[in-house]
């Protein structure tokens, strides 16, 4: 499958999702306009990645602000990873807070809660 | 704005290729100027070589020639008949024979009648002197002055010899050929013609080129003998030249018949002078003439020079200003592109500043409307009492809201946050709003719970029809509370908390982890009220995410949950409108410059 990159701006984070390395990397901070137009492809990627049966996935997630539309958005990728995770796939997730920011904490926190697979919050 | 822009380009223009077009111009103006008068020039000076070395040169032959050719037949007739030996026989005689005398006179008139001449004979032996008019005229006498020609050529020796007779009162100028009748040395008398030089003095005047010009027959002595002024006529050519030019004329007459080219400057300008001795006698013939007259066609070719010199730098200016300042100018063109496009894009903004204000006042309008779906403070403080409200939408409009309805034990209390802000969000606070009064009328006393499960339901119906397409997936975040006067709150929220401030401690309520309307919002028996029973000045406060998650600080962090719950805290001291206003302070301090992420409603209650 075909590397997925998206570049880093001000109100979409960078999206690096390598299918041959099985490494997924969000970063930066979500609140586009309409982040539906802006996760789609990447929610759809996700999904077809995941059709292919990749051995493990590994997440990287370095989000400083999602807005409330992207964080529903986030939670349809994981969902979709959820999925997958329960029919035998390997996955972990490494999110990673700054340890000042309490807010960033909180809504990693909020996300962890939620899924049952290896979710690793890392303060740096 | 424009203007300036505008006259700021004018003057670099200006500045840049006004010098350019001038000093090609002034280049202009010189090599056409130099072609003008080298032209000019060159033509003067043809016309100068032409006059000196052809025209005077012709003129003068031509007259010469003609004089000559007078001369010469009136010779060639006085010899015919001064040699004439009968004649000459009959003088000798002393006119002795009456036939002959006869034979005589009849020869004269007619020789006189075919050629035009006086014709003249004169005996040495009688003094006679017969003439074709008078036929004996008079007796020659050696005491009377107005004779002494005769004697004078008699002992000459010479056997031709040529005199000038003016009579200034007849205005009659002529030529006599005195020739020696026989032998030179022994003559019968003097015969000859005399030729009338009137007709060659008119001649003269045909070929004055102006009245600067002068034709003039001088003798050896410089005496003038013939002119096209008859009042010059005897007088003397030295009164009109310079003494150099005089000398010279005679001195080169003198040494030959070539013809010679002198020009001078006199009193009234720059003269050209020509002259040639004659070939039949000595005498010599000057024309001179004005350098002004003989150029006076100059100053038509000057004038004509000019004007075209003038229409060719017009136009050329014209055409090279053209070609430089429209067409051949990049740096012009692209100051012009430029100001176009300028003026393209300024045209544009205007089009733009006035939909955006269009629009601006349109979602200005919306948010009244918006505004008037909300509970007026009155009504809030009516029902709920003591209380604050801090209701900041992103954008004019937002997705946030708040919803009261008293019922008949208490009242309802709905904070919301719908997805997106701006329009969108407030087009669904509408629907929201109409669902949750729908909701309430029908059944007055409902949980917080149930408010949920039903709008949630209703939601999902009213906007995403089941679609399972994730581009129309909207819903809400919100926060029910159901007080009753008894003093019973009960709570349900989804994805949204209640902060309950009791006994100096601040509880964090969570609310159900799904937000309402969404595709996958689904809410089971997991979901219940949440319920309290507080004490007098209990006070419970409402917040979407807009307020914990506005960044700016020294780390441009997210405000967060904990320093919300910790902020509360601190100032619960605060009478509750002190407090509303505290975090609102609060916010906006915290904030600073980054602009607002998201629609702000915090609410607070006292109780």
């Amino acid at each position: 499958m075909e590397r997925l990159f998206i570049k880093e701006s001000k109100s979409t984070p960078l999206v690096d999702f390598d299918s041959d390395r099985g490494l997924l990397v969000l970063k930066g901070q979500s609140y586009p306009e309409d982040p539906f137009a802006f996760f789609k492809p990447i929610i759809e990627w996700v999904k077809e990645y995941l059709a292919s049966n990749p051995k493990t996935v590994s997440l990287e997630f370095t989000l400083t602000y999602i807005n409330t539309s992207s964080s529903k958005c986030i939670m349809m990728l994981l969902d979709a990873l959820e999925e997958s995770f329960d029919n035998g796939l390997t996955i972990d997730l490494r999110w990673f807070c700054n340890e000042e920011n309490e807010y960033e904490q909180e809504c990693a926190q909020e996300f962890q809660e939620d899924y049952t697979f290896p979710f690793e919050i890392v303060l740096v | 704005m424009k203007t300036s822009s505008f006259g700021k380009y004018e003057r670099i223009i200006n500045k840049g290729t006004m010098n350019v077009i001038i000093f090609a111009c002034v280049i202009i103006v010189i090599a056409i100027m130099i072609t003008g008068i080298s032209s000019y020039v060159i033509v003067k000076n043809a016309m100068i070589e032409k006059l000196q070395k052809q025209d005077l040169v012709y003129i003068l032959k031509s007259i010469s020639a003609q004089i000559d050719d007078r001369i010469d037949r009136a010779k060639e007739t006085s010899l015919i008949l001064a040699d004439n030996p009968e004649i000459i026989q009959w003088f000798q005689e002393g006119e002795t024979d009456e036939t002959f005398k006869k034979l005589f006179i009849e020869q004269m008139t007619d020789a006189a009648k075919t050629l035009n001449y006086t014709v003249f004979f004169t005996n040495r032996r009688t003094g006679h002197y017969w003439t074709n008019s008078n036929l004996l005229t008079d007796t020659m006498s050696k005491d009377k002055t107005s004779d002494r020609w005769f004697y004078d050529t008699l002992s000459s020796g010479q056997k031709i010899n040529l005199n000038i007779d003016h009579n200034i009162v007849l205005n009659q100028t002529n030529l006599w050929i005195n020739t020696l009748m026989g032998d030179p040395h022994d003559p019968a008398g003097v015969a000859g013609v005399g030729v009338d030089l009137q007709d060659i003095s008119k001649e003269f005047g045909n070929y004055k080129i102006g009245n600067g010009s002068n034709l003039w027959l001088i003798d050896t002595t410089g005496k003038i003998s013939i002119s096209d002024d008859v009042e010059q006529s005897g007088g003397r050519l030295s009164e009109y030249l310079p003494a150099e030019i005089f000398t010279d004329i005679l001195n080169d007459a003198s040494n030959g018949e070539s013809l010679k080219v002198v020009s001078y400057v006199g009193s009234d300008g720059q003269k050209d002078l020509v002259f040639q001795k004659l070939k039949s006698c000595n005498w010599i013939l000057v024309f001179q003439i004005n350098r002004s007259e003989t150029l006076g066609l100059l100053n038509s070719i000057m004038i004509n020079t000019l004007v075209s010199v003038a229409v060719v730098l017009i136009f050329l200016i014209l055409v090279f200003y053209t070609v430089s300042s429209r067409i051949a100018n990049p740096y012009k063109k692209t100051l012009q592109l430029n100001l176009e496009l300028e003026k393209e894009i300024e045209e544009r903004t205007t089009e733009l500043r006035e939909q955006n204000s269009k629009i601006t006042e349109s979602i200005y309008y919306a948010k009244t409307i918006q505004e008037s779906i909300l509970p007026s403070s009155e009504v809030l403080q009516r029902i709920l009492g003591n209380h604050f409200v801090l209701w900041r939408p992103r954008d004019i409009v937002g997705g946030d809201f708040y919803w009261l309805r008293e019922t008949k034990i208490g009242w309802i209390l709905v904070v919301g946050d719908c997805t997106g802000h701006g329009v969108p969000g407030a087009l669904m606070t509408m629907a929201v709003n109409s669902i949750l009064s729908n909701i309430v009328s029908k059944n007055e006393v409902i949980s917080p719970t149930d408010m949920i499960k039903d709008l949630n339901h209703q939601l999902k119906d009213a906007l995403n029809k089941e679609k399972g397409d994730y581009a129309t997936d909207d819903g809400l975040d919100a926060a029910i509370v159901s007080y009753e006067n008894s003093g019973r709150l009960l709570f349900a929220g989804a994805k949204m908390n209640m902060y309950l401030a009791s006994s100096g401690q601040v509880t964090v309520y969570e609310g159900h982890r799904n937000g309402i309307g969404y595709i996958k919002s689904i809410f089971n028996d997991e979901i219940s009220d949440t319920i309290v029973n507080l004490r007098a000045g209990d006070r419970v406060y409402l917040t979407t995410d807009g307020y914990v998650d506005q960044n700016g600080g020294p780390h441009n962090y997210s405000f967060s949950k904990r320093r919300f719950r910790t902020n509360l805290l601190n100032t619960l001291d605060l009478p509750i409108t002190k407090q509303g206003e505290w975090l609102e302070k609060e916010l906006t301090s915290y904030q600073g410059q980054e602009p607002q992420r998201d629609d702000i409603t915090v609410l607070g209650i006292e109780l």
